[in-house]
């Protein structure tokens, strides 16, 4: 790393690295950075631009991407895996998400939509959007109710919820691995 | 209906939510299962302690 530090003296704001900041090299910026991902950069084939300290940025067709990844995650459990080849990965997501889901829908879960009269259910709303394209399917199909007479209606709701919140994770694990900062 | 017991719907709830969430912070098969384990043994035996604990403090 200190190979690479700059010995020019500079005004502050952080240590600047190859004399220019804006200098960038996938192996360079592995070496500044110290991830162990960065440091295969070649093999990586993408752009890391090290500007200043430990920061990395993506540039933005590698950003395109993972937001893409992103989006297909989150619209489908897993799926966001699954076009990057991570197939066992994708699959256990897929599994697991879904029958969270499908199961909170036999308990008779509640998929709620935005609504300010109960400001509680805001945070459901948040929870339940996180289940993708099932979310949006529920504002035009008469599913996840909710059926407030069974004993099983809180478990419904929270099997949903729970499912929309991991979901949320799993979309930004695919975001993480298109934009090479995790394999 | 299915699930009548809560306490086969929790642990159900803590199984999946342990894989997930093993599958994402863990890379190799070894310290997924240790890591699996031990979010679900956290998560079920917690929630049994914590419902004994609330036991005592029944009004």
């Amino acid at each position: 790393m200190a190979a690479y530090v700059s010995q020019k003296p500079h005004s502050g704001g952080g240590p600047r690295f190859g004399g220019d900041r804006r200098d960038w090299s996938p192996r360079l910026a592995g070496d500044i950075c110290g991830h162990p991902r960065f440091r295969e950069g070649n093999r990586l084939k993408m752009r890391v631009l090290c500007l200043r300290g430990n920061v990395a940025k993506i540039p933005p067709v590698m950003k395109l991407k993972a937001v893409g990844m992103m989006v297909l995650g989150w619209a489908v459990p897993g799926l966001g895996h699954i076009a990057q080849k991570k197939y066992v990965r994708g699959a256990v997501f897929f599994g697991c998400l879904a029958a969270m889901t499908v199961l909170g829908l036999a308990l008779g879960g509640r998929i709620y939509p935005f609504q300010t009269e109960n400001p509680l259910t805001i945070l459901a709303f948040f929870a339940d959007i996180g289940n993708g394209l099932l979310y949006l399917v529920s504002r035009f199909l008469p599913i996840g109710i909710g059926d407030l007479k069974l004993a099983t209606f809180e478990f419904g709701t929270a099997y949903i919820a729970g499912a929309g919140l991991l979901n949320f994770l799993v979309a930004l694990d695919a975001y993480d691995i298109a934009a090479g900062t995790k394999s | 209906m299915i699930f009548r017991s809560h306490l086969l719907s929790m642990i159900l709830y803590a199984g999946f939510v342990a894989t997930v969430l093993s599958f994402l912070r863990r890379d190799d098969k070894k310290s997924r299962l240790k890591y699996g384990l031990v979010m679900f043994a956290i998560m079920a035996g917690g929630a049994v302690l914590f419902g004994w604990l609330m036991y005592l403090f029944t009004l």
